[in-house]
């Protein structure tokens, strides 16, 4: 099993619908040659304070929603719970105009 | 340093968390605690007393990717907010699913109480609770609440 943290700590640029981060985990069955995307059980968005939040189930994107392009500090959480891949990768796409995502990326694993 | 490492007894369980009375006396969050020996877990929070009116109180466990060989200083480290796979209310019969909040929104009127949440697979090394608490409190005005993390 393990989580995956995403980090944002900065972006500009300017975005569309549909642009912005999206950013998931792939694993790979023969050494890194080829890399399928893998699906989360769990994931949520920090920072709702006390707020009630379900979490997103079953999805790709670390980032919950299609494409992340809000402004300001963000903290996104995914949770695998039987990562069977022998080898992951984080992909990402970052789309619009001049766009830049600050972000740091861990996975901790058992 | 404040991180906790639960004992390693043959229960395997250990406090995470006390908190007492109001904003000004336990803001939250508690201290970091090394749960990364255990791949399920249950946070139980017990409420004994609140006193007050028009307060509400709401915990729920972060965990983090950072760790001490990263970044020295564990109240810089980064929380992501963990979430549960079921919690309920002990004493009542509905369960709630995949939810972020252990305890939402305790009311005076809804203590004493306890609640507890299951973790069925726990990927994260550390753990903590955070609180938020809403109203306003008077001078003695407060919740009594603290947790007990069990894990396998």
């Amino acid at each position: 099993m393990a989580q995956v943290c995403l980090g944002i700590t900065a972006r500009s640029g300017s975005f569309g619908a549909g642009e912005g981060l999206a950013l998931w985990l792939q694993g790979s069955d023969d050494g890194g040659e080829t890399w399928y995307d893998l699906p989360y059980d769990q994931q949520g968005k920090g920072g709702a304070g006390g707020a009630e939040v379900d979490a997103n189930l079953n999805r790709r994107n670390v980032t919950g929603t299609t494409v992340h392009q809000a402004t300001g500090a963000h903290q996104f959480a995914a949770f695998y719970k039987h990562l069977v891949a022998q080898w992951v990768q984080a992909a990402w796409s970052i789309t619009g105009t001049t766009p830049s995502f600050t972000f740091g990326l861990a996975l901790v694993g058992k | 340093m404040s991180i906790i490492t639960i004992p390693s007894t043959e229960d395997s369980y250990g406090l995470v968390g006390m908190g007492l009375k109001n904003p000004t006396l336990f803001p939250g969050p508690t201290n970091w605690f090394d749960v990364g020996r255990f791949r399920q877990g249950s946070v139980t929070v017990w409420m004994p007393s609140a006193t007050g009116s028009g307060i509400n109180c709401t915990i729920w466990a972060q965990t983090t990717d950072d760790d001490p060989d990263h970044q020295h200083d564990d109240t810089l480290w980064t929380a992501y907010d963990l979430y549960h796979d079921l919690d309920m209310k002990i004493g009542e019969n509905d369960t709630r699913r995949q939810k972020k909040n252990i305890v939402n929104g305790a009311s005076v009127g809804s203590t004493p109480g306890a609640w507890v949440a299951v973790y069925k697979h726990l990927a994260a090394r550390y753990l903590r609770l955070a609180v938020t608490y809403s109203g306003t409190f008077g001078g003695s005005d407060g919740f009594r609440w603290g947790a007990r993390f069990v894990g396998k």
